[in-house]
C-alpha cells in the first residue's frame, strides 16, 4: 500500500491502521502528532483509524528547545 | 475567521503618541489593517516573554520595535559564549552578565517607549501566577518541558493566549494555544510529558543559530495579530518548519474534550510541581547513580599519562566532537558503537573512560561493567574539566 507521508509517497508494508503505522515508522509515541486525511488525531484514536491506499498522513515529532 | 482584538477598547482612551512616535510607527499607521487604532492597541498591550534566549531574542526585539507598550521578561540565566550564535538580544560584551540586563539595554536602544519589567528568576509553579497575571499574552520561548507545562497551565487558568514556539537542530514549531478563544492547549496534544531524555535539548543535540529567528518572529507576528485583531490567528493549527528542506507544513490540532486542564471538567485546576511531573528528580537520581561510578579527576589522569602507567584511555564521544578536540593518548570509541566494539578491549587492562562532561562515559562504564570488565574509571568532568584544569588551549564546545 502506498500512502502520502508528509507529502512524499511511502510504501507501507504491514501497518493497517495509524497506530501500527507509527510503530512501523518507529516514531516515539509520546512525542508524535498525527494528522490523517486532514483530521488531527488524538493518541487514543490511532488504533481505530484504518489505513487505506492513497491516504494522506502528516506526522510531526515535537521538539522543545528554545 | 474574523476576530476581535484581545485588547478592551476602554484601554485605548488614554493612549497618546508623540510626534516622534507617529514618525516611528508610520509604516504601520498607513496600513488600513493597522492605522492609529491598531498602533494604540499595541501600545496598550502587555506581553510576557518567558525566556530571553534563542526564541525570546527575536520576539522581544521585534515586539519592542513594533511598539508594544509593556513587556515582561522572565529569565534567571547569565549570558554564556555558547548563547551568542543565536541569542541576538545579547552581545559579546554581555558574556557573564544577567541576560535580563543585556536584554533591557538592547530593548531600550531599539525603543525607549517600551516599559520593560524584569523577572530575574525561572518560571515555576511558585511564581508563575504572580508573574503572568498582569499581562495580556504569554509567549513561551523556554527550552524545557517543566516550564512549558507550567506556562501552558497558567495561561489556561488565567484565560490568556499562550504563543508557543520550539526549536531543535533544523526544525521549528509554532502555534497559539488559546482555549479561551476556542483552541486547544498544549496538554490536549501532550497530556503527559515524554520520559526525560527522549527529547534532547539544544545543548545536547545542537540548533541552527538562525532557526529561532524564523520561529520567534512567527510568535511575534501572532502576538501582533492577536493584539491588533487582524488576520487568522494560528489557533488549532501548528506550523512545522524544516530549515533543511525549507518547507513549512501546517498541521491541524484539536481540543481534547477530556483535557486535564482546559476541558469542561478539568482534573487539574492548580499549578503543580512541574519538575516532579516531568520526572526531573527521578532523572537526577539516575544521574547521581552514574556519578557514583568509580572516577578519577583530570589531575589524576594527567599524572597517570605522565607517569607512564599502562592503561587505556577511551573517548566515547562522537567523531565530530573528537575532531574539535581530544586528550593526547585517547582512543575514540563512540558510546553508540561500544557494545559492538568491546572485542577491541581487554578486560585485563585498566580502562579509563572519558567524554565531554562525564555523563556519557559514566554510561559507558556501566555498560562495560555489565559485560564483565572490572578495572574501570570515569574521568570526572570529561574533556571540559581537562580544558579548565590541565590544558587551557583545548577548546570547550
Amino acid at each position: 500500500m502506498k500512502i502520502l507521508l508528509n507529502g512524499d509517497i511511502r510504501e507501507i508494508v504491514r501497518a493497517t491502521n495509524i497506530g501500527e503505522l507509527i510503530a512501523e515508522l518507529a516514531l516515539p509515541v509520546a512525542i508524535t502528532l498525527v494528522e490523517h486525511n486532514g483530521l488531527a488525531l488524538r493518541r487514543d484514536e490511532w488504533p481505530q483509524r484504518p489505513l487505506a491506499d492513497g491516504d494522506r498522513v502528516e506526522v510531526v515529532r515535537i521538539v522543545a528547545g528554545g | 475567521m474574523a476576530y476581535k482584538s484581545i485588547i478592551d477598547p476602554a484601554r485605548l482612551e488614554r493612549i497618546e503618541f508623540s510626534n516622534d512616535e507617529i514618525a516611528r510607527y508610520s509604516r504601520h499607521l498607513i496600513m488600513p489593517e493597522v492605522t492609529l487604532e491598531g498602533q494604540k492597541r499595541l501600545k496598550a498591550a502587555s506581553v510576557l516573554c518567558i525566556g530571553t534566549g534563542g526564541l525570546g531574542s527575536p520576539i522581544a526585539l521585534y515586539l519592542a520595535a513594533a511598539g508594544i507598550g509593556r513587556m515582561g521578561l522572565v529569565d534567571g540565566d547569565t549570558v554564556d559564549f555558547s548563547n551568542l550564535q543565536r541569542q541576538i538580544l545579547h552581545g559579546t560584551k554581555d558574556v557573564g552578565r544577567k541576560k535580563l540586563n543585556s536584554a533591557k539595554d538592547r530593548i531600550r536602544e531599539i525603543n525607549p517607549n517600551v516599559q520593560v519589567d524584569l523577572y530575574d528568576e525561572f518560571f515555576t509553579a511558585e511564581n508563575a501566577r504572580r508573574i503572568a497575571e498582569p499581562y495580556d499574552i504569554i509567549i513561551d520561548g523556554t527550552d524545557n518541558f517543566p516550564t512549558r507545562y507550567c506556562s501552558n497551565d497558567v495561561a489556561v487558568f488565567l484565560k490568556k493566549p499562550n504563543i508557543y514556539g520550539s526549536i531543535f537542530r533544523f526544525d521549528g514549531q509554532c502555534t497559539v494555544f488559546a482555549p479561551s478563544l476556542g483552541g486547544p492547549c498544549y496538554r490536549c496534544m501532550f497530556p503527559e510529558p515524554p520520559p526525560p531524555g527522549m527529547v534532547p535539548s539544544c545543548a545536547e543535540g545542537g540548533v541552527l543559530g538562525v532557526l529561532p529567528g524564523i520561529i520567534g518572529v512567527m510568535q511575534a507576528i501572532e502576538a501582533v495579530k492577536l493584539i491588533i485583531g487582524i488576520g487568522e490567528p494560528l489557533i488549532g493549527r501548528m506550523i512545522a518548519f524544516d530549515a533543511l528542506k525549507m518547507k513549512f507544513r501546517e498541521f491541524k490540532l484539536r481540543r481534547d474534550p477530556k483535557c486535564p486542564v482546559c476541558s469542561d471538567h478539568p482534573t487539574i485546576t492548580e499549578l503543580i510541581d512541574y519538575d516532579q511531573f516531568c520526572g526531573i528528580p527521578q532523572a537526577k537520581a539516575a544521574e547521581e547513580e552514574e556519578a557514583h561510578v568509580p572516577h578519577i579527576t583530570v589531575q589524576e589522569l594527567k599524572a597517570k599519562l605522565d607517569g607512564g602507567v599502562k592503561f587505556k584511555l577511551i573517548d566515547v564521544r562522537e567523531q565530530f566532537e573528537w575532531d574539535i578536540c581530544r586528550i593526547p593518548g585517547a582512543q575514540l570509541i563512540p558510546l553508540g558503537q561500544l557494545s559492538a566494539r568491546m572485542s577491541e578491549l581487554d578486560s585485563a587492562d585498566e580502562i579509563v573512560l572519558q567524554c565531554k562532561t562525564g555523563a556519557r562515559s559514566a554510561r559507558a562504564l556501566m555498560l562495560l561493567r555489565e559485560a564483565g570488565f572490572s578495572k574501570l574509571a570515569n574521568v570526572e568532568g570529561g574533556i571540559h574539566a581537562w580544558a579548565d584544569h590541565i590544558d587551557p588551549s583545548v577548546p570547550k564546545y
